[in-house]
């Protein structure tokens, strides 16, 4: 997405490297995917799951489930 | 000592012969060295295998320049690129800053460099229509951050 526009960061965390970025997002399990800090989902998605996951975080007052 | 293999760098090379569509940019901040001082607070066990791995990869192909700045002394330029950590790298065609890893991308997190390299070199991603889009129509900027180990 982040190859496509610029409007998308995508950082990815290597957690072993940086137990402090781990703790600081309560990473319990990998891969973690915080969207705009507030929305997280644990586990792998595809193109399609992802897209749903964004959608969600950009709506109001819904939380992950993590 | 090399960290890809023959077998690694063929495949990588393949990929990147017909997939690398322009230039692309490694920019990989790290520490410059301290001739083997150790001075606390400022270990860096992965800068060196991480300035090591991505050298290797972007010698694989003249499209890939690999660039390395110094954390302290580009102090300026990591801010605009949002680094505050190291080893930390981008992956860019010119000077946007959206594409970022924190750390080594060894192991089975080898491949995203891959397809880092190969998606934003090209500028077409293979994502859906659907997804074009929804990001076409974005209104506000979207962080994603994936928290991975390398196995």
């Amino acid at each position: 997405m982040a190859a496509f526009t610029q409007k998308v960061v995508a950082e990815v965390i290597e957690v072993q490297e940086f137990p402090e970025l781990g703790n600081a997002y309560q990473v319990r399990g990998v891969p973690l995917t915080v969207i705009n800090e507030k929305y997280s989902f644990t586990g792998a998605a595809n193109e399609q799951m992802l897209l749903d996951h964004v959608k969600k975080a950009l709506s109001k007052n819904l939380e992950g489930d993590s | 000592m090399q960290i890809l293999n023959d077998s690694d760098r063929e495949i990588v090379k393949n990929r990147f012969e017909n997939e690398l569509a322009s230039e692309v940019n490694i920019t990989l901040f790290t520490q410059m060295d301290l001739g083997g001082l150790i001075v606390p607070g400022r270990e860096c066990e992965t800068c060196a295998p991480t300035e090591q791995l991505l050298k290797e990869v972007s010698e694989i192909s003249d499209l890939i320049t690999f660039k390395k700045l110094d954390i302290r002394n580009d102090a300026e330029e990591a801010a605009r690129c949002n680094v505050s950590k190291i080893p930390s790298f981008l992956v860019s065609k010119g000077a946007e800053t959206n594409v970022r890893y924190l750390g080594i991308p060894a192991g089975g997190e080898f491949p995203v460099l891959i397809e880092a390299l190969v998606n934003v070199s090209s500028g077409e991603p293979k994502i859906s229509e659907e997804t074009k889009r929804f990001l076409d129509g974005l209104e506000e900027n979207l962080l994603i951050k994936t928290f991975v180990t390398p196995n």
